[in-house]
């Protein structure tokens, strides 16, 4: 069985990238956006922690850098911060939604349209 | 790699920051302890003592420091980090002055307490903006900025206006915030690193730019494109107009200025720390990024010069009018020249000045008809000759023409896109500009020739009476000074030297 590697997991990282982003912009339920957007925030995500685990192109070149722990250490923990600043944005998101719902009775954006008149 | 323990660090460098902080907090306890019908005044004038408080820090800070790194460098206090702290610290005690007297209408919202923290709170995000060098710090700061503002714009929760442009605010920064996440995570991935000196140093080694340099361009185009939504430049602009217009004013003021300067001390350290020098193939990767800062900067300038035409909202108008000088401002980091930096900073405080005025007399005028249709401000030269004066230098400093503040913030950085070799950058800055004339000509004509539907004076509340007095003054000072404000920029704050780039150069 052959091991996975590197730009499978960025491949899968663009992939999810792109489905939240087209997900944000062709649907129409603020709630499917919300969820679209945490698609998009999870493939860096991904990203980062592929890399970390395989490494990034200085490792890549010397296999043997002997500060390979650390380093890999930097960009798991830029994910973990990602995580936490995701769920307060979509925490606020969620509850500017529940706002715009007693107003409006619906979560449909298309209905969205006071301003700009 | 040198640990050490909390006790030992240098802490002074974040007094400004905790400062705001502790007065975020103070501000929310003292809300619990007044009583419902009280007013709400004394919450605004603690807000701006602790921001006076805070600047008094940021100024011994000044006096007394040359460029320190603390915080396994992640935080790095250099002149450029002052100067847009003291842009920022200026802008949000200006927003609370403007939100004294109600947050736009007489009657209050009931949460003018939550008003105060949250900008005090978005104020400490964009003061750790402009100190950090880290990524994870950066996107932090970023974030705690940008959550800020969702809840600022829709803070008057009972309006539809209000809301439905805070939720449009909302979706368009989560998607931002993911683009430029998912360009930062090449670079971070690729360079193991996330301080933004290390990841250029790192990517700089041996072959690495010729091997995975499409990475880092896609991590380039990608943080680009996040960014550009903090400052309201094309591609992600499409939010300005709506979110400018359903905000509460003084949060609209907010998002013109300090939300604004702050994408940019971002943008700024981003691009000159780390893209700007890195090798590719013999020559500097600034030769491939620039093309493209130097097509968004022409993209908004048209874009939104040309939509402002159209618009009769005094907000909306304002709002593309704030994308077009996004556009201008962009220029110097297309054209590279050892100005570049103060040019910005010139700028940004030139605009801080007309934007406060021109928001302040709409307040005036939107409180005394409750509109802010172009034609509120019919007969204003009748009914308050100060105010459409001040209003008339503010037009004029929009517009760029002489003896204005923005004549020569304009001035300067159209001598700069020549000096960098841009030509294109410049004549498209004058027709920008003609351009730009005729909706900021179309105030004036209602202000000074068109009757009102009253000859009754028009009175104008404290607090954005004292906004529209100080940006009178700062704004023609500037414009009767300029040269002494770029000297002060260049030698006190020695910004564009904290980036190493010019050694060797011009």
């Amino acid at each position: 069985m052959s091991e996975i590697a590197l730009t499978q997991y960025l491949l899968f990282g663009a992939m999810l990238f792109v489905i939240g982003l087209y997900g944000a912009l062709t649907r129409r339920n603020a709630v499917i956006i919300l969820l679209s957007i945490e698609l998009m925030l999870m493939s860096a995500n991904i990203n980062l922690l592929a890399f970390g685990r395989y490494g990034g192109a200085v490792q890549m070149q010397n296999p043997d850098a002997t500060l390979a722990h650390y380093v890999f250490a930097q960009s798991q923990m830029f994910a973990l911060f990602n995580i936490a600043v995701a769920a307060a944005e979509v925490a606020v998101g969620l509850a500017i939604l529940i706002a715009i719902y007693r107003l409006k009775e619906t979560a449909n954006v298309d209905a969205y349209d006071t301003l700009r008149r | 790699m040198m640990f050490t323990s909390w006790q030992t660090l240098n802490w002074s460098v974040l007094f400004p920051q905790i400062i705001i902080l502790i007065t975020a907090i103070l501000v929310l306890l003292t809300e619990i302890t007044l009583p419902k019908e009280a007013s709400r005044k004394p919450i605004f004038l603690l807000g701006m003592v602790g921001i006076v408080a805070a600047f008094i820090s940021l100024v011994v800070l000044a006096g007394t420091t040359d460029t320190v790194l603390e915080f396994g460098n992640a935080l790095r206090l250099d002149g450029f980090a002052l100067l847009f702290s003291l842009i920022l610290m200026v802008g949000t005690f200006l927003v609370f002055l403007l939100g004294l007297d109600g947050l736009d209408e007489a009657r209050p919202t009931g949460y003018e307490s939550e008003y105060v923290a949250l900008s005090l709170f978005a104020l400490l995000g964009g003061l750790v903006l402009a100190e950090a060098t880290d990524l994870i710090t950066l996107f932090i700061g970023l974030e705690l900025l940008s959550i800020s503002a969702y809840v600022l714009v829709g803070v008057k929760k009972q309006s539809l206006l209000a809301t439905e442009g805070a939720l449009k605010y909302v979706l368009t920064g989560g998607i931002a915030s993911a683009v430029f996440l998912f360009g930062a995570s090449y670079l971070v991935g690729l360079s193991g690193v996330t301080n933004l000196y290390e990841i250029a140093l790192v990517l700089a080694q041996g072959t690495v730019m010729d091997r995975y340099g499409p990475l880092v361009f896609i991590g380039f185009l990608f943080m680009l494109t996040g960014l550009s939504f903090k400052i309201a430049s094309v591609p992600f602009y499409m939010w300005v107009p709506d979110v400018y217009q359903g905000a509460p004013l003084a949060t609209t003021t907010f998002l013109a200025t300090v939300s604004k300067t702050a994408g940019f001390a971002f943008l700024i350290r981003l691009l000159l720390a780390t893209f700007y020098l890195l090798p590719v193939g013999g020559q500097e990767f600034m030769q491939q990024a620039t093309p493209y800062v130097a097509a968004l900067s022409i993209a908004s300038m048209l874009i939104g010069n040309l939509l402002a035409m159209r618009q009769v909202n005094l907000k909306r108008m304002l709002a593309y009018s704030s994308i077009a000088h996004a556009g201008y401002i962009l220029i110097p980091l297309a054209s590279f020249n050892p100005n570049m930096v103060d040019e910005m900073a010139f700028y940004l405080v030139a605009y801080l000045f007309m934007t406060f005025g021109a928001f302040a007399v709409i307040d005036a005028a939107y409180r005394d008809s409750g509109s802010y249709d172009l034609k509120a401000l019919a007969g204003l030269y009748h009914r308050a000759p100060f105010l459409a004066i001040a209003i008339l230098v503010f037009m004029l400093s929009l517009a760029g023409l002489p003896i204005t503040a923005g004549f020569w913030a304009k001035w300067y950085i159209f001598i700069g896109a020549i000096w960098g070799g841009h030509m294109v950058l410049a004549i498209t800055l004058a027709v920008a500009s003609i351009i730009s004339y005729y909706y900021y000509f179309a105030v004036l004509k209602q202000v000074f020739m068109r009757p009102g539907t009253t000859e009754r004076p028009l009175k104008q509340a404290t607090g954005s009476f004292i906004v529209t007095v100080v940006a009178f003054a700062g704004t023609l000072l500037i414009g009767l000074f300029p040269q002494s404000i770029l000297d002060m920029f260049q030698h006190v704050f020695h910004a564009a030297n904290m980036f190493d780039l010019f050694q060797g150069r011009f």
